[in-house]
């Protein structure tokens, strides 16, 4: 029973890994306390700020314009 | 024998070329990054200057120092602190100071996992909408389409890290909400998540103001860990004081409406973090709201006690 428990668990963890495959994420540095705007490839825009090492993350193919 | 020398010093030359550009580009990026952080720690200097914390146990300084404190979270997050719970701040950090007793990094992770797992557990529909709708951005009726098109997704940090469709962060909200809220795998990412984000911060304060911490690398006086509570909620970095602030979001519109030929909302009274937040949204207002204080408070009483 636990076995089967357990088997059951990991075959639906890697179906929901399978079919929930993320974006590639990319990181930039733009220096710490900088702004920028992410560009995705559909063409929508995001305002996003760096992290304390200066980095932001977006998806990858997508343009970053610091402002 | 020949062409294996001329290999050789190809070899050597390329190497020793690809070398010098390498050292040439780190040298000028590492100049451009010193400067870079030189401004940023100038900036979080200002910031912590407009709250100006207290080193002494005069009960008139805390008093005044706690009321900056509530004004900085106001102006900046919308976050409210009422008088009652300036009163209850203003007694925790008194009796840490006469005691001598300092918030760890590890008790406020464990303090602000035990708040989030209680608010994931208890969190309404209407509360999950509201958090739902905070972390899609900043919005306005004069929104440009292209940035309207940016709220179909979610961004979990103001860097842009967990960036996923609004259907996929609704539907794992409600995974992790309830009852799930409270079992070890979701307390145990809840607080692996607050510690890393307390760690940045307190990283990015002592870089800024080593003396801040009482010369300890992270040890928090109830107004501090309060701050770093914020911090981490908000994702506000902590730099530069109102007028730094007001400044950069003017930046951002002119930056916004000079390189993509559009019209970008006026920042004019809107704040630059929490719901709705210029630069950043999150929902501060249901994470930091009047219970929530009275709680985090209690329960950093309790440590210093």
């Amino acid at each position: 029973m636990k076995r089967q428990m357990i088997l059951s668990v990991f075959l639906t963890s890697v179906l929901l890994l399978a079919c929930d495959e993320p974006t590639e994420q990319c990181t930039e540095h733009i220096g710490a306390g900088r702004t920028a705007i992410v560009t995705a490839e559909d063409g929508s825009q995001v305002v996003v700020s760096a992290d304390a090492n200066g980095n932001v993350t977006f998806d990858c193919g997508s343009r970053v314009d610091t402002v | 024998m020949l062409f294996r020398k001329k290999g050789v010093f190809l070899a050597i030359c390329l190497f020793t070329s690809l070398l010098a550009f390498g050292l040439i580009a780190f040298g000028s990026r590492n100049t451009n990054g010193a400067s870079e952080d030189a401004e940023f720690r100038h900036q979080v200097r200002n910031a912590i200057a407009e709250i100006g914390f207290p080193s002494a146990t005069d009960p008139g300084t805390i008093e005044t120092v706690t009321g900056n404190l509530s004004h900085f979270m106001s102006y900046r997050a919308g976050v409210l602190v009422s008088d009652a719970n300036e009163g209850r701040l203003s007694s925790a950090e008194q009796l840490g100071m006469t005691r001598g007793k300092r918030i760890s990094r590890a008790d406020l992770a464990e303090i602000l996992t035990d708040l989030a797992s209680v608010k994931l557990r208890d969190l309404t529909d209407g509360q999950k909408s509201h958090v739902v709708e905070s972390l899609r951005g900043f919005d306005d009726p004069n929104l440009p389409g292209s940035f309207r098109q940016g709220r179909d997704y979610v961004s979990l940090r103001a860097s842009g890290k967990g960036r996923m469709t609004v259907e996929a962060f609704s539907a794992r909200l409600d995974s992790v909400r309830g009852e799930n809220a409270e079992s070890k795998l979701v307390r145990s990412l809840i607080r692996n998540s607050i510690a890393l984000e307390i760690g940045q911060i307190c990283d990015v304060l002592y870089d800024a103001s080593p003396d801040l911490f009482g010369g300890t690398k992270c040890d928090m006086t109830a107004l501090q860990a309060l701050l770093v509570s914020y911090a981490v909620i908000t994702d506000d970095p902590l730099a530069g004081n109102q007028a730094d602030l007001n400044s950069k979001m003017l930046k951002i519109r002119g930056g916004i409406e000079e390189k993509f030929g559009v019209d970008y909302p006026d920042p004019q009274g809107h704040t630059a973090y929490g719901p709705n937040g210029y630069i950043f949204s999150s929902p501060a207002d249901l994470l930091l709201d009047g219970t929530s204080i009275k709680s985090l408070i209690s329960k950093i009483e309790e440590k210093l006690n």
